[in-house]
């Protein structure tokens, strides 16, 4: 299993986008990317070409699942992982936006300190590792 | 005067008259034309039917005397409800027991006196069809006491026929009181033959479905159920059938105008006298209102929530970045007001949780993924998954062995989610080096659980608003402390199991929260 360096954040909360980022640069050494739409994901994500998709739920424009449609119709982001972060988990959610494809969805607000730790499972798992 | 006495039966006697209903009610034609039958064909100038109570005679019907009614220690006919028996007095003035009478000496003057009793069917005497003259004659004639005893039966008989007419007036003015409510109680109420053709229709029924009577009586009831629902209808059918009623079973009605409106229905099994069913009756009441409230209820506490958490997921996630000493390691005086701010915002998010959640449960909107359970095997699972925050309060958790062989039907996730709840509780309210235990037990075709802690007990004033929401004894340690709902939606989860919940708890000595699930064999 090849290490998981790139990841893809869509969220449309400049605050959230923030945290997130100091999570990811300086506690997991990934090489990230933020957009704070789901329009502007669909327009750079190619070319960014990331390992996996960390995409927020309720957002203005394209909202999380026609994101995740719009990428998965683009050349080389078919079959990148998408996981959903979403501050409404209400029953059937986490089924329907599984069923969307998404490998996990994970809930806000989430925990800091095991973020990181999280996204690695994920990435093992959706490895079959 | 020697007063009669009273007759062995007296008091029945008296509750036999009083259930006639005739006392101090006026004249009738149907009873004075006995007296004057009586007066005529025995030639005298006073007949009376007179009906003797505890202190006084009373004349329903009076031929030829003014006179209402006479204590009864006067009466002569006195004589014959203590007897029993016909009284003929010749000569008042010649019998020691009349002689002094104030209805011999004064008016109206009473020389001759014969009294027939008025005997029920079930051998009350009830006082007398009497005949009186001022002056002295010879006995009855037996043709002629035949014909006063004959006209006695008939009075009884009208006495009856008047306690059968006062019953059927009372009752005709109770279903008339009945069916006025059931008219304007505001709820659509509709009777139903068994084949389910409409028999009768209120102006509830008229309001809420726009039909009015003639348009419904004779239709089927099937015209208000909209086509999709028709197997659901049926089945409802069924179940009333087969002689249970269906309480407020909420569904979907067609009005005359094709809207659907939302209603709560009740529908009850109308039998004979035999059992035999000869209907039902259905009430329905509109709870579209009350279905828009809960919609804008839920879009609300859902909204909210969500709202909440974006911001939350700020705080917290900042929160946690300082702790993590991502930014270098927290000043010694800065660090234990981040925790707080952190262990509070982490309270937030779990309050924010449990309210979404026993939101979506009242409202009915929680699915249970329901599967057959070995029940000890669950609570064994509890144990394990449990036991680490246990072990940070310093408790132990323990089964009390042997947990029983308990199979149930439940949802597996939302009966941890009990336990887990039960067995953090346990845990917070044990003393340090404290044990929880839980028991598994059978019996009366339900399995209980109960977790038991050896803590300080409920105290008294809690007791009561225990499964409320919000409600703790003690919420000052923000770290730990609950929301205050996970009682309230512990008993939310076991009632939809079909189970019951509840608490026992001595001071000092500990509590034991339980809940019973139905069993199920296995």
């Amino acid at each position: 299993m090849r290490a998981l360096k790139r990841i893809l954040h869509v969220e449309d909360a400049a605050d959230i986008r923030k945290i997130v980022e100091i999570i990811l640069v300086r506690m997991g050494n990934y090489t990230v990317l933020q957009c704070a739409s789901g329009d502007e994901a669909v327009e750079k994500a190619a070319a960014f070409a990331p390992d996996l998709v960390l995409l927020d739920v309720m957002m203005p424009g394209l909202d999380g699942p026609q994101t995740l449609e719009e990428l998965r119709a683009r050349e080389g982001l078919r079959d990148t992982p998408v996981v959903f972060m979403t501050a409404k988990v209400q029953s059937g959610e986490v089924e329907m936006l599984k069923a969307l494809g998404a490998v996990e969805v994970l809930a806000k607000p989430f925990d800091p300190a095991t973020l990181c730790s999280r996204i690695e499972e994920i990435w093992a798992r959706h490895h079959g590792a | 005067m020697v007063p009669a006495g009273l007759p062995l039966n007296e008091p029945q006697r008296l509750d036999a008259l009083h259930g006639f209903d005739i006392l101090d009610t006026p004249p009738e034609e149907a009873f004075d034309r006995f007296t004057r039958i009586a007066a005529k064909i025995l030639d005298v100038p006073i007949a009376l039917v007179s009906l003797v109570d505890e202190a006084r005679q009373w004349f329903k019907s009076r031929h030829g005397l003014d006179v209402a009614e006479t204590p009864r220690d006067w009466a002569f006919c006195s004589y014959v409800v203590k007897d029993d028996q016909i009284l003929v007095v010749e000569d008042a003035t010649r019998d020691a027991r009349f002689a002094d009478s104030p209805l011999v000496v004064g008016a109206p003057e009473i020389r001759f006196y014969a009294g027939a009793p008025l005997r029920t069917r079930e051998n009350y005497n009830l006082g007398t069809l009497c005949v009186i003259d001022r002056q002295p004659r010879r006995g009855l004639t037996p043709q002629q006491t035949a014909l006063l005893t004959d006209l006695a039966d008939a009075v009884v008989n009208q006495l009856y026929l008047h306690k059968l007419a006062s019953e059927l007036q009372r009752a005709q003015l109770a279903q008339a009181q009945l069916g006025a409510i059931i008219e304007y109680c505001g709820d659509a109420v509709i009777g139903k033959s068994v084949d389910g053709t409409i028999t009768s229709w209120n102006t509830g029924a008229q309001t809420l479905y726009g039909y009015t009577p003639d348009e419904a009586i004779g239709q089927h009831a099937t015209l208000l159920v909209p086509p999709a629902l028709l197997g659901e209808w049926e089945r409802m059918v069924d179940h009333i059938a087969g002689g249970e009623a269906v309480e407020q079973f909420e569904t979907v009605r067609l009005a005359k105008d094709g809207q659907e409106i939302d209603v709560s229905v009740s529908l009850s099994p109308i039998r004979d006298r035999g059992g035999g069913l000869t209907g039902f009756s259905t009430i329905a009441r509109d709870i579209s209102q009350q279905k828009q409230i809960e919609k804008a209820k839920a879009e609300f506490v859902s909204t909210v929530s969500h709202e909440l958490r974006t911001p939350l997921t700020s705080i917290k996630g900042s929160l946690g970045l300082l702790q993590s000493g991502v930014f270098g390691e927290l000043p010694e005086a800065i660090r234990p007001m981040v925790d707080i701010a952190y262990n509070n915002s982490e309270r937030l998010v779990r309050l924010i949780n449990d309210l979404l959640d026993i939101e979506k449960m009242e409202a009915g909107k929680v699915e249970f993924h329901l599967e057959p359970l070995d029940l000890a095997a669950l609570v064994r699972q509890s144990l394990a998954e449990n036991a680490g925050y246990a072990v940070t309060r310093g408790v132990t958790l323990r089964a009390v062995e042997p947990l029983a062989p308990a199979r149930v039907i439940g949802d597996k996730d939302r009966l941890l989610q009990v336990m887990a709840n039960l067995l953090s509780n346990a845990a917070k309210f044990s003393p340090a080096q404290g044990v929880v235990e839980v028991a598994l037990t059978q019996g009366e075709g339900k399995a209980r659980v109960s977790v038991i802690d050896h803590g300080p007990g409920i105290p008294d004033a809690f007791r009561a608003r225990i499964f409320q929401k919000f409600s703790q004894a003690d919420a000052s340690d923000a770290a730990h402390a609950g929301t205050g709902l996970g009682l309230s939606i512990c008993r939310a989860i076991v009632e939809r199991h079909c189970g019951t919940m509840d608490f026992t708890t001595a001071a000092g000595v500990g509590t034991t929260f339980y809940f019973d699930l139905p069993e199920v064999r296995s």
